[in-house]
This record gives C-alpha cells, structure tokens and sequence, in this order.
C-alpha cells in the first residue's frame, strides 16, 4: 500500500488514514482504516515528558501563530492547558456552549481558567444551529459519529480568524471492556473480543474537516502516543487511568456538547440518528493491542 | 398572633419553628412562609466536623432502633455526610435517586463514592414524568413554587419508610453573598434585596412538610451544626468553594433539582403531550403564586449573637 499518498495528521502526518464509507458504498468492509507511521522508533519516556516535548514542537511547527485550546471540561484538555501553562506557552482557551446544555461540563473550564487567571473566549450557540451544523457535516461525509464535531469546527474557525492554531484533548481510545464509557465499543462486533486502541471515526471526521489543525495533541508524536500506552494501568478503567495519568480532578463527561437523551426522540435530529443506525458498520477502527503498539512505535 | 413556641417546628426538639402562610385565599402575604430560629440553651462554636458527627450521633440516639439511610445526590452536603458516618462506623444505606437520565453527571459522584468506599447503595429510578406529576400534586397541595426536589427526597423517604428506616439529607439553611454563581433566583429576590448573610428556602421547608417523621434537614438539625457551619465560612470566597473547603470534598458542579426551564430542554424524552401539561401547569404555578422562595433569617453576626448570646435565650 502506498502510504504516503495517503493523507495525515499529527506531527509530518505520520497518523494516516483513508475514508472508505460513502454513499455508493456504505457498508465497506472498513468504514475507514488508520496507519500508525512512525519514521523513527520512540524512545519510552513519561507522559508528562512527552507532553512538554509535544507543546514545545507544536510551538516551533507553528511558530509565530497563536495558539488556542478548545477546552470542554473534560481532563484531557484540561491536561492540556496544564502543560502549556507550565512550559510558559501563551495560549487562549476557548469554552464551547450549546446554551446550556453542556453547563456541567464548561463549568470545569471556567473554574480552571479563573484559578490560572487566564483570560478564555467563549462561543455560544443555540442547539439548532448545532443540530443544523452536525447533519451538514454527516450529509457531507457520509458520517455517523460526529455530534462533538461541530464544535471543534467552531474553535478552529475562531483559531482561522485570529491567525491562530487549534488544540484539543483529542487522540485515539482505548478499547478495555467492560468499562463504563464504552458502551457503543462493547455493542461493535467489529471489536468483538479485543482488547487494546481504537481509532474512532469522529477524529478522522475532525481531522477531514480542519486538516490546517494540530487538534489531537495527545496522538501529536509518536512518543506522546506511546507514553500513554506505557502508562495506562490495566487494572483500572479509563476515566481512573486519566485521573490518574494527567493528575486532574475527577469528574464525569457529558461526552457531548448536548445530552444524549435528544437523539432518539428530538425531530432535528431524528434524521441523523437514523442515519446512525442505517448506515455503515461501526465507529472505530481497530489499531491493535498495547503490545502491538508498543512494538510498533519502539522497533528499530 | 400565635407565639412563636406555639408554631410546629423542625429538627432536634423542633427547634426551628415556621409558619406557613401561603395558601389560595392569600397567594400573597407579607412573608410567603416565616423561620424562627429558637434554641433552648447557649451554643458554643466548634469545628464542623464535631459538630458532624454530634448531629450523627444525636440522630442515632433519637431515632434507635431504626435503619439509616442517606439520599446521596452527588453532591458534596450529602457526601460529607457519608463520610462523617463512615469515619464514625455508623451503618446506612446510601440511596441514589435517577430521574431518567436527568441527573447522570450528578449521580455519577454517589456512585464513586460508594463504590470507593465499598458500601452497596440502593438505586431507585424513577422517570422524570412521575417526578413532575408528583411534583406537581405537592405543588397544588402546599401551593409552593419549588416541589421537584423535595419530591424527589420524598420517594427516597418511601424507601426508608418501607424499611422501617430514617432518611438524612444534605440540607439546611443557606448562606446569602450576592453575588454568587449559585444565587441568581436569590439575587432577582426583592425582599432580599440588599441583603447578606443567611436565609431558608422554602423547598426545605416543603422537605419538612413532606417527611415531618425523617431528619431530613441535617445542616439545621441542632443549633451547634448550623452555628458551626457559619462560624465556619470563609466570607471571601463564593457558597461552592466554602463547602468544598469545609467538607473537604472534591469540587463538581451541580445539576441540581430539574426546573422549567430544564424540563423544557428535556421534553423531548418522555411523551410530549404530558410533558407538555405538566410544563404548563408547573410553570404557571412556580410564576405566578406567591413573592419569595427564601425567608431572610439574618446576618452572620445577628445569628452568631442569637446562639451565643445569654440575652437571647
């Protein structure tokens, strides 16, 4: 397979993807595929380590550009911003609100920007808008899983205005079930019986619609990726191996910038939840186990 | 004019004594309801923590023979509460309540914590339609404005009362500093305009309305904890930091109760034909009844003085 010709995201593309599902073929056999590329081993480092050396490269890739952080509440850009802060990277959070639906969620970001005394742009907009905005994308892709996506969109439109660079907390998932938030994975029979890291389809859609973005800090090198690996625990499940990992605060996560009870029922989006359900097979790509992955991204 | 130690009361020996005097012949008085702060006896200041857990204990011995239970929401009243007992090696069962999925980001912090600690909660799930149909005949009975969380309470008290069990909640007075993230209805609240300090919210009267037989308002339960917690609090920092502080819990923010306008964003879940009704009629009643949902009961220092003082007893 011609790799190169494919295209990328991450530090010199070396995460590659193609978009397989499409409205002549929305079953494929894979609704997409993703190539970890490394061009050199990595060396094991901690994760903390391999977070600064991440904000430090993305600073001299994108030099002279300001730099934005979408923060939802979540820890993982919650971890984020904790690194920019303490490698003395000038940054402008961006709190994203779909009215008030993600309070719970924001309310994170706010108290961790009051605490830093950092100064944050805030995006509101209503739930219409967000709900008109995820089927274009859907439509335009042929996408199932994208209800964060529209939001990322707004942060890097904002970053785009402002002669600026979009971060977020984004990088590939772990696949240990049963775990709690993994309720979609354990119903994928794609992922019947693995165990070890996924791709999810919503990154792939992000990377599609900002591909001028370096969103997925946390998969931004390949040492990054592999320090998390490294590190992650398997005795506990992923929110207690985050908490742990990035040493923030513990909290639940909407998820999503609205509740996930409106899918089924509400009209706006009747529609996409149909389409959901009807088309393609799954929302993840398999990228193999820890041990696959630490092999891969250390061998000389 | 009845005198006050004629009124019925709340807590320890009822020593919150309250009139309430909304009712359809006059949707309007002067004071929607009335508090009465009346302790028997000189109260000294101690630590939060021992006051704790004498109200703990105290509930203990009032109430023996009779089984525990917590109403755990998520929230850090309730969770300091649980672990004042845990540390004391007091047997209860916590109770989680889930309206649909309303309060999953809440419920979420009661569920670590008994699973940290180890302790096997009792989960009731209720739809969020029962919840406000519920709500909503408390409504028309007591004529309040603020029946959901106190409903909520009252099926958990169900579950203790079937048990031949009490139910402790996280809830008393409440402290007013506007502004306050958490005190937008308080600070759009005429009568308690220019106002600081400390007032009583009629859902936690209802509460005591509803469940008379539980010791459900546990920050007020005797005058050393409510002294304690405002002897307590710090004055520059906002209601969330403080209880954070003095619980020594993990900071979260609140769902909280599931008002108007939160039902309205949720209707689209249950049968909209109901949801509908019941939005109507909840909202009519919650704005167009009454002035206040908060009885002013006085600075920190005019309270502090009230528990300490010789002259006031």
């Amino acid at each position: 397979m011609d790799y190169d010709s494919l295209p990328g995201f991450g530090k010199d593309q070396w995460i590659k993807y193609r978009w397989n599902r499409n409205y002549d073929n929305p079953y494929p056999e894979h609704d997409f595929e993703v190539f970890l590329r490394p061009k050199l081993p990595s060396e094991i480092v901690t994760l903390e380590i391999a977070a600064d050396n991440a904000a430090q490269d993305i600073c001299n890739t994108y030099r002279n550009k300001k730099i934005y952080l979408a923060m939802s509440g979540g820890i993982d850009s919650e971890f984020v911003a904790n690194i920019l802060l303490k490698n003395d990277i000038a940054f402008t959070p961006i709190i994203f609100s779909v009215d008030d639906h993600n309070l719970l969620d924001t309310w994170w970001a706010y108290r961790w920007c009051k605490e830093n005394k950092i100064n944050y742009k805030n995006i509101t907009i209503s739930i219409d808008d967000y709900f008109r905005n995820m089927i274009e994308i859907a439509k335009k892709f042929c996408a199932k899983m994208i209800p964060g996506s529209p939001a990322a969109q707004y942060c890097a439109n904002l970053a785009r205005e402002n002669d600026g660079i979009l971060l977020s907390g984004c990088a590939f998932n772990e696949l240990y079930i049963p775990d709690p938030i993994m309720p979609d994975e354990a119903n994928d029979p794609t992922l019947s019986d693995k165990t070890g890291y996924i791709h999810s389809e919503i990154e792939i859609v992000k990377a599609m619609l900002m591909p001028d973005m370096p969103i997925t800090f946390l998969n931004w090198n390949p040492e990054i990726t592999l320090s998390y690996i490294i590190s992650r625990d398997p005795n506990k499940n992923t929110e207690e191996n985050r908490f742990d990992l990035y040493k923030c605060s513990p909290r639940p996560k909407t998820a999503l910038p609205i509740p996930y009870h409106f899918f089924e029922n509400d009209n706006r989006i009747k529609g996409w939840y149909q389409l959901w359900h009807d088309i393609g097979t799954t929302t993840s790509y398999y990228l193999g186990t820890s041990k696959e992955l630490i092999n891969l991204l250390t061998k000389r | 004019m009845i005198e006050l130690n004629q009124l019925p009361g709340m807590c320890k020996d009822q020593w919150i004594k309250y009139r309430w005097n909304r009712n359809y012949d006059n949707p309007y008085p002067e004071h929607d309801f009335e508090i009465y702060f009346q302790p028997k006896k000189i109260t000294k200041i101690v630590p939060m923590d021992i006051a704790a857990r004498n109200a703990i204990e105290d509930i203990c011995n009032t109430y023996k023979n009779k089984k525990i239970y917590l109403a755990m929401s998520g929230g850090v009243d309730s969770e300091y509460i649980a672990r004042i007992m845990i540390d004391m090696k007091i047997n209860f069962v916590p109770i989680i309540l889930e309206v649909d999925t309303w309060n999953k980001l809440d419920v979420w912090w009661a569920y670590r914590w008994c699973k940290k600690n180890n302790v096997d909660p009792y989960v009731l799930k209720i739809s969020l339609s029962d919840l406000l149909l519920k709500s909503i005949s408390h409504a028309k009975k007591y004529c309040t404005r603020k029946p959901t969380g106190p409903t909520g309470l009252n099926f958990c008290a169900e579950v203790a009362r079937q048990n031949k069990g009490v139910l402790i909640t996280g809830t008393g007075s409440h402290e007013l500093y506007i502004p306050d993230p958490i005190m937008t209805e308080e600070a759009n609240d005429l009568t308690l305009k220019n106002k600081i300090g400390y007032v009583f919210s009629e859902a936690d009267l209802l509460k005591h309305l509803l469940m008379p037989d539980m010791p459900c308002v546990f920050y007020n339960w005797t005058p050393e904890i409510t002294l304690a917690y405002i002897a307590a609090r710090n004055p520059d920092k906002t209601t969330e930091e403080n209880r954070f502080g003095i619980f020594n819990c993990l900071p979260r923010p609140k769902m909280g109760e599931p008002g108007p306008k939160g039902y309205k964003n949720f209707s689209n879940s249950t049968s909209q034909i109901e949801a509908i009704l019941t939005y109507k009629i909840f909202t009519h009643l919650r704005f167009d009844i009454g002035i206040s949902d908060s009885f002013y009961l006085g600075t920190k220092e005019q309270l502090i003085n009230l528990f300490t003082n010789y002259e006031n007893i």
